[in-house]
């Protein structure tokens, strides 16, 4: 199996993630640098620059022309990906996720209730053509701790398909599910909402038709959501908390990474760490294959939209591209036995 | 008029014949005479079609002509930022799990009590205090003190007071020589006398590796090993048992030919025969170049 690492980033990793087409990787790490990738080749194609603070999340549009990031230092940024240049910045408060809606309408970013900023989401208006925000949120879903109906505070974002819905984890492992057209108007009403996990969830992905949500959460558990209906579908359980998860195109599996924490990490062997990169099939739920290579806990995992290779991110700041081998496109699972 | 006299150049086709055979290649003959000569030719061609397909996208390419780099770590060519990792194994399904068995069984019995095991005979003892280790020991000094003794007896001297290097000492004392050796002292005796160094063992395998080994250049792309195997040489007639071994050199990050190729045949005559017969002859679409590693590194000094 060809695995590449990528040296770049010297602190811990937040977020890996893939363009539309596939070839273009993005790495986003606690020194406050956006890596661009050729996803193929491994050849650094450049750095965005700027961020004075953790990079937590970062959202590329579907044409690959700008990119939006969220950053500890109390900012919100957009950058065209061509140049490198920083277009606009916008000071929210503690940026934990951003997401571009699949039709590039809208852009929304969850701030959380530290250093003094008010916990919310806002969703703004993003300009097709220039990769501009507008300079006011369209609405600003405040977190009131007072109100029963808010469940916790907001963690990560997702958009489903056609702009249907817009999905907010919580700190508390519960998915709130808002529908955009409301937001929109201003109605700040919960569509429906799961306790999912007991823990924080800790990394929320969508299928790759955006008709269910993957999600990964420190209770050692991962669970499929379906979208319109909001049933647990699948539960897939680890013997380690876990930090991330994600389906994959083509063929059926799930992969999910995580680990100890950093804290007990020290009192430990990387042996009994459980920092393997686990496989495992969606519908029979059995673990198929691991991928040995991490030192530390794994933050991020993301899979190439072509299902030929997927990228983890290490809280030690390594990245590593795995290249999957014949062998993984020819498994099949014999019913009859 | 140079048209005109190409064209009366052409050899008119009397007929033409082609043969599908099982294996997805064409053997088209054909039979034609010569205008100006009029001596009839027949020509006989094995065509073997390939498809190559290869998807790419608009926006990809775009992005991979129009994008320069940009950002202080990206332009700084001095630091390779990707490097290849160790080769990992990957396994699926059964296989894995299988293994996975085997590593936790190894670990139980691991965790079971320290067990000592010695490394050189496998008792329960450590190694240094191993009594067979200890005898071999033994032995083996007693010996080395005996061939000491033997050397300094045969150490013969000649008249000018220099030592006689140990490859002339072989002539006098041993009654049968190899044919290797007697190659090797021959070769060596050459040596001397056009005023050069002689060879060492290792050295002199190595020239009788070079004379068997096959340099390949100018190969299609994407030429691969079995190509070479089951099919540039059959084609020039050398059955695929008078190879050794092919080695295609492939480019290290991306695993593509990088246009050449080492193989190694049973023996130097075979090796030369290779050369001759195929050095210029086309195959899959480029002329290629073949000669003995040994003539390669003649030509070189």
């Amino acid at each position: 199996m060809r695995v590449l690492n990528l040296v770049l980033h010297t602190r811990n990793l937040n977020q890996v993630k893939y363009n539309k087409e596939g070839d273009l990787l993005f790495t986003a790490a606690a020194e406050g640098i956006v890596g661009v990738w050729n996803s193929v080749t491994g050849e650094l194609l450049g750095t965005l620059e700027g961020n004075e603070g953790t990079v937590n999340g970062m959202a590329a549009t579907s044409d690959s022309k700008f990119m939006i990031t969220g950053s500890g230092d109390a900012t919100l940024r957009t950058w065209s990906l061509q140049t490198g240049k920083n277009l606009q910045k916008y000071e929210l408060g503690y940026v934990n996720s951003v997401a571009i809606s699949p039709d590039n309408e809208y852009v929304a970013c969850a701030i959380s209730p530290i250093m003094g900023f008010e916990g919310s989401v806002q969703i703004y208006k993003l300009n097709k053509e220039t990769g501009e925000i507008s300079e006011k949120p369209i609405t600003t879903l405040k977190y009131d701790p007072e109100n029963k109906e808010n469940l916790g505070f907001y963690g990560k974002l997702g958009f489903s398909y056609e702009n249907k819905y817009l999905f907010v984890s919580t700190n508390d492992g519960s998915l709130l599910r808002f529908k955009l057209d409301e937001l929109l108007k201003g109605e700040h009403k919960i569509d429906d909402h799961v306790k999912v996990h007991k823990e924080v969830i800790m990394d929320l992905q969508f299928s790759p038709d955006l008709t269910y949500v993957i999600t990964a959460s420190r209770d050692r558990f991962s669970k499929i959501i379906d979208v319109e209906t909001m049933d647990l579908i699948k539960t897939y359980e680890n013997m380690y908390p876990l930090n991330t998860a994600c389906i994959t195109p083509i063929k059926d599996f799930i992969l999910m990474g995580g680990g100890q924490d950093a804290k007990s990490v020290t009192t430990t062997d990387s042996k009994h760490g459980g920092f393997e990169i686990k496989l495992l099939h969606k519908i029979f739920n059995n673990e198929i294959s691991e991928f040995k290579g991490h030192f530390g806990p794994v933050v991020s995992v993301a899979v190439n939209p072509q299902g030929t290779s997927f990228t983890s991110g290490g809280q030690d700041g390594t990245v590593r591209v795995w290249f999957f081998e014949p062998d993984y496109f020819d498994y099949t699972v014999d019913i009859t036995e | 008029m140079d048209s005109t006299a190409v064209l009366s150049d052409i050899p008119e086709i009397i007929k033409r014949e082609v043969i599908n055979k099982d294996d997805g290649t064409k053997e088209i003959i054909t039979f034609s005479i010569d205008p100006v000569t009029n001596i009839k030719h027949k020509t006989v061609q094995l065509v073997k079609q390939m498809v190559f397909l290869e998807r790419k996208s608009s926006a990809i390419e775009e992005r991979k002509t129009n994008w320069n780099k940009y950002g202080k770590e990206a332009l700084a060519t001095n630091l390779e930022k990707c490097c290849i990792a160790d080769n990992v194994n990957f396994m699926i399904g059964d296989k894995y799990l299988e293994s996975k068995k085997l590593e936790e069984s190894s670990k139980k019995e691991e965790s079971k009590g320290a067990v000592r095991k010695c490394d050189f005979c496998g008792g329960n003892h450590m190694k240094l205090s191993c009594p067979v280790r200890k005898q071999m020991r033994q032995e083996q000094k007693m010996k080395d003190q005996q061939q000491m003794e033997m050397e300094e007896e045969n150490k013969s001297i000649s008249k000018d007071g220099s030592e006689i290097p140990t490859w002339e000492l072989f002539k006098g004392k041993r009654t049968f020589l190899s044919s290797k050796l007697k190659e090797r002292l021959n070769k060596n005796q050459e040596l001397i006398d056009q005023g050069k160094e002689p060879l060492s063992e290792l050295q002199f395998e190595k020239l009788e590796e070079d004379k068997k080994t096959l340099f390949i250049r100018n190969l299609n792309l994407n030429v691969t090993e079995e190509d070479i195997r089951r099919e540039l040489f059959p084609i020039n007639g050398f059955t695929m048992d008078k190879i050794e071994r092919v080695n295609l050199v492939k480019d290290r990050n991306t695993g593509a030919s990088r246009g050449f190729a080492y193989v190694v045949v049973i023996d130097a005559e075979v090796a030369e025969a290779c050369a001759e017969q195929m050095n210029g002859k086309g195959f899959m679409s480029t002329i290629i170049n073949v000669e003995t590693l040994a003539s390669k590194n003649m030509n070189k000094f």
